[in-house]
């Protein structure tokens, strides 16, 4: 139950990724930043047709080894459940929710039809091709239910939003605070889709993310609470983290601290920091999780809106600012989140002795190796390390395509199989943002010091046969590296 | 050549397709059975042929047909029509333009050859989430707007 629960939070990860682009280009191409109109109109055009893209996105992440014929099937389905549901009742508009609904049977299904084998369907690609066919055929059935059955659908989601809107900032709160302690699970882009994608209605556009890029002014209160939290709570966490660390330590720790708060900053992407004391200390999580709570809650209060397209770092503040109602204010807010988090998580760290990054016992002094933080060392491979320059990081390095891989002794890609308990061992391996996610045939065959000394950060064993490893936000690239080896 | 092979048989599907589609069109016409329902699904799909095409060449031209290169094709084919009709407003979005046709063939094919050459793509650390297969999109709608911008400018 809770491993499909993941899956469907992973699927609905893929489609976030073209946020950024359609942000950009709007934002960039408005009068008020770039001015070029035809710019903004493209960003327009995929904001617009953002749940084809889910339901492209969806397909392909619950698809296995991320098929892009789901996508393909899943684009088509689409289109016949909307036009077929718009035949029966004009107003049906299937828009996100029908679309996360389509992404999700579509992909299903292919997987199951596509792992069968067919004879005699070789010419156009066999299994899959039929998996393509078979989608829309029952898409042209199912369009009937969906025609009948949507406006009863949409009603009960519009009756949701309407009491949701009427818990005014408490709501934002609560949702603030369960989108934080669902993320060791995985589970918050589940909520995060309803609130961005499909809450209230303005102009035809759906959910606060959506509706505040199309200029709805009262969209955005349940994502400004998120940019004090992100730009500058995290980050005095961070600090306090580097302040904490036993002198000696104090060095290696500020360099991976310091960029992790430095992404937090920018990009509004916190797992690297999050990671850090989520396990060693579940309480000061909860805690975090409390106070995003309470950000969302006051900024939903003061009549602060604002959004992003990805996340709530300075990048999105900055394309957004005007738009933004009162948004300087979050600037303030954020400040008083700094010196909450820094005075709590330096204190908590000292009084409990929390074994935060660089307060280890057993160090042997070489550095990164007991103590760990994502992609600061996982992001080079063990062996190529002493060839990668460090002043070269911050510049975009493109690996031309067929030459990575080969050249390598042993890959990261082998050590983390072999950390795994081998290829055998790995019944299924895929990446979500900074985690690994598996399925093992034996849990105990799992090597944690060995994961951890290869730059993991953290374990998560959900049941008998999924774990998850949090590795960074190389998880992607890694898991193709594993799966080359396997 | 196997990204070749698995164009063909890409294509073939789709052809299947498109053809499943207009018979459901053409048998719910009123001169057939007259079902409106059938007419409405066969013109969802006849209508948006050229976002399919561009899924599915992007899909086909791709390492190991991975999706991330059928999401940056329907990216790339929704800027370059919109941003080429922003540009001239000659340029018709009507579904029988070829304008469709020609953006979604150089949709797909942009975004097959974009993911080939940048879903490995490390970035810096702070960036490290938009690495790997997530970068394709981005650094695809980018492309996409150069592309609308000369179709805009030349398009008659």
């Amino acid at each position: 139950m809770l491993g499909q629960l993941q899956r469907i939070g992973k699927a609905l990860m893929l489609p976030i990724a073209v946020l950024p682009i359609a942000g950009l280009l709007l934002r960039l191409g408005q009068p008020d930043t770039l001015n070029i109109p035809f710019m903004a109109a493209a960003g327009n055009a995929i904001l617009n047709y953002l749940p084809l893209l889910f339901a492209i996105g969806i397909a392909v992440g619950f698809a296995k080894d991320n098929h892009g014929l789901a996508g393909l099937a899943s684009l088509v389905s689409f289109e016949i459940l909307s036009y077929g549901a718009k035949a029966i009742d004009a107003s049906n508009d299937l828009s996100y929710l029908g679309a996360i609904v389509t992404g999700l049977w579509t992909g299903w299904l292919f997987n199951r039809v596509s792992r069968r084998e067919v004879k005699g369907l070789d010419f156009m690609g066999g299994s899959k091709a039929l998996a393509v066919i078979l989608i829309a055929l029952v898409s042209v059935v199912l369009a009937i239910p969906f025609g009948y059955g949507w406006p009863y659908v949409q009603d009960a989601f519009n009756q949701l939003g309407v009491w949701l809107g009427e818990t005014g900032a408490i709501g934002a709160g609560l949702y603030g605070l369960f989108n934080r302690l669902l993320i060791p699970f995985g589970l918050h882009h589940v909520i995060n889709t309803y609130i961005w994608f499909v809450y209230g209605t303005y102009h035809g556009q759906h959910g606060d993310l959506t509706r505040f890029l199309a200029g709805d002014p009262t969209a955005g209160g349940y994502m400004a609470g998120f940019f004090p939290i992100m730009m500058f709570g995290l980050p005095g966490a961070a600090l306090a983290m580097i302040l904490t660390a036993k002198p000696e330590r104090r060095k290696v720790v500020a360099g991976v601290m310091g960029s992790a708060a430095f992404t937090a900053l920018l990009t509004g992407v916190t797992e690297p920091i999050e990671f850090a004391f989520m396990f060693l200390a579940p309480f000061l999580f909860v805690l975090h999780a409390v106070l995003t709570g309470v950000s969302l809650f006051v900024c939903y209060l003061l009549g602060i809106r604002d959004g992003f397209t990805f996340s709530a770092g300075l990048i999105d503040y900055v394309l957004n600012r005007n738009h933004a109602t009162h948004g300087y204010w979050l600037i303030p807010i954020g400040v008083a989140f700094f010196i909450i988090y820094f005075v709590t998580f330096y204190f908590a760290i000292k009084i409990w002795d929390i074994k935060t990054p660089g307060r280890d016992e057993g160090d042997d002094g070489s550095g990164a190796s007991s103590f760990i933080l994502d992609e600061y060392q996982a992001g080079r491979p063990a062996v190529a390390a002493a060839a990668a320059a460090p002043s070269a990081g911050y510049r975009a390095a493109f690996t031309p395509p067929n030459t990575g891989g080969e050249e390598r002794p042993r890959s990261q890609g082998q050590a983390y199989v072999q950390a795994l308990g081998g290829a055998d061992n790995i019944l299924e391996i895929e990446a979500c943002t900074t985690r690994l996610r598996l399925k093992v045939k034996e849990m105990t065959k799992l090597d944690e010091a060995e994961l951890k000394k290869l730059g993991a950060s953290g374990v998560i064993r959900l049941d008998a046969h999924n774990a998850q490893v949090v590795v960074g936000t190389i998880a992607d690239l890694l898991v193709d590296e594993i799966k080359e080896t396997m | 050549m196997q990204a070749s092979g698995t164009l063909v048989k890409v294509s073939i599907l789709m052809g299947v397709v498109f053809l499943a589609a207009a018979i459901l069109y053409w048998i719910g016409l009123p001169g057939a059975l007259d079902v409106p329902f059938l007419v409405s699904v066969g013109y969802g799909v006849l209508s948006n042929y050229a976002a399919i095409l561009a899924v599915g060449i992007a899909v086909a031209l791709a390492h190991e047909s991975q999706g991330a290169a059928g999401l940056a094709a329907f990216v790339a084919y929704e800027v370059i029509i919109q941003g080429a009709s922003a540009i001239n407003k000659s340029v018709s979005l009507d579904d029988k333009s070829a304008l469709l046709l020609v953006a979604g063939l150089i949709a797909g094919a942009l975004a097959g050859y974009m993911y080939n050459r940048f879903y490995r793509t490390k970035l810096p650390t702070w960036l490290g989430f938009f690495g790997g297969r997530r970068f394709v999109p981005i650094v695809t709608g980018f492309a996409a707007l150069f592309i609308a911008l000369v179709i805009g400018h030349t398009w008659h």
